[in-house]
C-alpha cells in the first residue's frame, strides 16, 4: 500500500475503533451498569 | 388496566440490536464504493465530520425521544408535541414500505445462497450477468411491464418473512439474544473474508484504490452531501427503529454513550467491509487483466454479479466462500429487516393496545402480500424506484421534521438537560446547534437538490410517469399518516 493510503488507514482506525473502545470503557464504568445487576429496574408499570 | 412494557434483557442486548439495525447490506455494497468514488481515503474526512455533526446528534435525539416517552414513534412524538403524531406515523408507514422491498432483496440473497453450493450462476462475467438478469429475475423491458411472478423469488420472499416473524414473535427479550448471532455471525464472516481477500494476489492494488486520498475532491460540495447522505441512511435514522428500540429501555438509561457506541460500531463495520470488497476487486481485476476501476461497482451489481465473478476465480473453496458471502448478506440483512417491522408492530400495540400475538403475524402476512409485485419480472425496477423515493424524500422529510419539532417546538436545550441527567457522557450546547441548524440545513439542501434533479433529469432513465408515481406514493403515505394520527388512542390507566 502506498504511504498516503496507510496514513488514512491509521487515521480511520484511531478515530473509529479508538472512539469505540473509549466509549465502551466509559459505558462499562458508568452508572448505568446497575441495570444489568438488577433486572427488576427494567420493569416499569404503565 | 396495568400493562408492563417489554424490556431488553441487558444493555448489551439493546446495543447489539441497534447496531444490527444500522448494519445492513449498504455497509458492504455502498460505503466502500462511495469512499472510492468520492476521493478515496480523503472521503473519510467529510464522512467522520458528518458522523459527528449529524449522525451521532440525530441518534442521540432519537434515543432520547424513545427513552423519555417510552413509546413507539407516533405515541412518542405525540407526547413531545400533540400535532406531531402524524410524523411518527409517517416514519412507520415509510419503514413498512421499505421493509416490503428490502425483504425482496433478501429473497434474492436467499436464492443466491442456495445456488452458491453449485455455483449455478455460471463461470464468466457475461454468464453471471445473464443469470441474474435473465434467469433469476427474468427482467422485463421496463417498469410498466410487470409480467409473471418469479416463483423462486416468491419462495425466497416467503422464507424471509417467516424468519422475520420467528425473530420477533417471542418479544424483545428473546430478540435481545437473537441479535448476538445476527450481529456476531456477519462480523465473523467479514473477518474471514478480509483475511481471505488480503491473501489474494492483487489485493494491495485494490486497497490502494480504496484508501489513497484525493484531497482535491473535498472542494466539491457533492462529496460532502454524499458523506452526509451516507451517514444518514447507514445509521437507520428516521425509520422509527431507534425510537422504538430505545423505548424498551428504562427511563434512566444512558443515551449518549449508547449512541456513540452504536454509531462507531456501524461505521467501523463499513470501513472494515471495504477491505473485504476492495481486496477481492483487486484480485478480480488482476485475474481479468483489467484495472480496478473497470470492475468496481456498487449495490446489486457488486453483490450479485461482480462478487460471484470473483468467487468463481478463487483458487480454492469457491463454493465455501460463495456460501459465506451470501450468508453474510443474509445475516446482515435479517436484523435490519426485523428492525423495520418492530416500529410498525410497536406503534399498533402502543396506540390501540392491540395484542402483539395477533398484530405481528398480520403485519408479516400483509408485508409479504405487498412484496409480491416486486417478485414479478418488472419488480426489479420498482425496488430501485421505490427505494429512491423512500430514502431521498420520505426519510429525509422525517429527519428534517424531527429536528424542527425537537429543536424549535420542544426545545433542544430542554431535551439536552434530560439527556445529560441520565447519561454518563454529557453533551454541550454544540448539540443544540447541530440539531437546530446544521442537520436540518443539510437535510433541506439534500431534499431540494434531489427534487431539482428529479424535475430536470428524472430518475434512473425510467419513464417520466414513474417519478409521478414515486412522489404520489410519498403524498399518499403522508395522507395515511394523518388519518392514522386522527384515530382515537387506547390509553392504559
Amino acid at each position: 500500500m502506498n504511504s498516503s493510503a496507510i496514513v488514512m488507514l491509521v487515521f480511520a482506525v484511531v478515530v473509529l475503533y479508538g472512539g469505540l473502545v473509549y466509549y465502551m470503557v466509559k459505558a462499562a464504568k458508568g452508572k448505568n451498569k446497575k441495570w444489568r445487576r438488577n433486572e427488576n429496574n427494567c420493569i416499569k408499570k404503565l | 388496566m396495568v400493562k408492563e412494557r417489554e424490556r431488553w434483557g441487558s444493555r448489551s442486548s439493546f446495543i447489539f440490536a441497534a447496531v444490527g439495525a444500522a448494519i445492513g447490506l449498504g455497509n458492504v455494497w455502498r460505503f466502500p464504493y462511495i469512499t472510492y468514488r468520492y476521493g478515496g481515503g480523503a472521503f473519510l474526512i467529510p464522512y467522520l465530520i458528518a458522523l459527528i455533526t449529524a449522525g451521532i446528534p440525530l441518534m442521540i435525539l432519537e434515543y432520547s425521544i424513545g427513552i423519555k416517552t417510552q413509546g413507539a414513534p407516533p405515541v412518542a412524538l405525540k407526547k413531545i408535541w400533540a400535532k406531531a403524531e402524524w410524523i411518527g406515523w409517517f416514519s412507520v408507514v415509510l419503514v413498512f414500505v421499505l421493509a416490503a422491498y428490502y425483504a425482496n432483496i433478501m429473497s434474492w440473497a436467499v436464492n443466491y445462497f442456495y445456488h452458491s453450493f453449485t455455483l449455478a450462476w455460471g463461470k464468466t462475467g457475461p454468464e453471471i450477468n445473464n443469470f441474474f438478469n435473465n434467469v433469476m429475475l427474468n427482467k422485463s423491458t421496463s417498469p410498466g411491464v410487470l409480467g409473471m411472478v418469479q416463483w423462486p423469488v416468491l419462495l425466497g420472499l416467503a422464507i424471509t418473512w417467516i424468519f422475520i416473524y420467528l425473530c420477533l414473535f417471542r418479544g424483545v427479550r428473546t430478540l435481545g439474544k437473537i441479535v448476538y448471532f445476527t450481529v456476531g455471525i456477519p462480523w465473523l464472516i467479514l473477518i474471514i473474508m478480509v483475511i481471505r481477500g488480503l491473501t489474494l494476489p492483487g489485493a494491495i492494488e485494490g486497497l490502494n484504490y480504496y484508501l489513497t486520498p484525493n484531497f482535491s475532491a473535498l472542494k466539491d460540495p457533492i462529496v460532502w452531501l454524499a458523506a452526509y447522505g451516507q451517514i444518514f441512511f447507514t445509521l437507520s435514522l428516521a425509520m422509527g427503529t431507534l425510537i422504538v428500540y430505545a423505548s424498551y429501555l428504562p427511563e434512566d438509561s444512558d443515551i449518549t454513550a449508547n449512541a456513540f457506541i452504536t454509531s462507531l460500531a456501524n461505521c467501523g463495520t463499513s470501513f472494515f467491509a471495504g477491505f473485504a470488497v476492495f481486496s477481492t476487486l483487486g484480485y478480480l481485476a488482476g485475474s481479468m487483466g483489467v484495472t480496478v476501476p473497470e470492475v468496481t461497482t456498487s449495490g446489486l451489481g457488486l453483490a450479485f454479479i461482480t462478487y460471484p465473478t470473483a468467487i468463481n476465480l478463487l483458487p480454492v473453496a469457491s463454493q465455501l466462500f460463495g456460501a459465506l458471502f451470501f450468508l453474510l448478506l443474509l445475516t446482515l440483512g435479517i436484523d435490519s429487516a426485523f428492525s423495520q417491522i418492530e416500529p410498525v408492530v410497536g406503534s399498533f400495540v402502543d396506540k390501540w393496545g392491540l395484542k402483539k400475538e395477533w398484530i405481528l403475524p398480520a403485519i408479516c402476512i400483509f408485508g409479504f402480500i405487498v412484496g409480491i409485485p416486486y417478485t414479478t419480472r418488472g419488480g426489479f425496477y420498482w425496488v430501485d424506484i421505490i427505494d429512491y423515493f423512500v430514502a431521498n424524500y420520505g426519510l429525509t422529510i422525517v429527519g428534517l421534521l424531527e429536528c424542527i419539532v425537537i429543536g424549535y417546538v420542544f426545545g433542544a436545550s430542554k431535551i439536552r438537560r434530560y439527556i445529560n441527567s441520565v447519561s454518563d457522557v454529557t453533551i454541550g450546547p454544540w448539540w443544540d446547534i447541530f440539531i437546530m441548524v446544521i442537520t436540518p440545513a443539510i437535510l433541506g439542501i439534500s431534499l431540494i437538490r434531489a427534487l431539482y434533479k428529479l424535475m430536470t433529469e428524472g430518475y434512473g432513465g425510467y419513464p417520466r410517469w414513474t417519478a409521478f408515481t414515486g412522489i404520489g406514493l410519498i403524498v399518499l403515505l403522508i395522507v395515511i399518516s394523518f388519518i392514522l394520527s386522527k384515530s382515537k388512542e387506547v390509553t392504559h390507566e
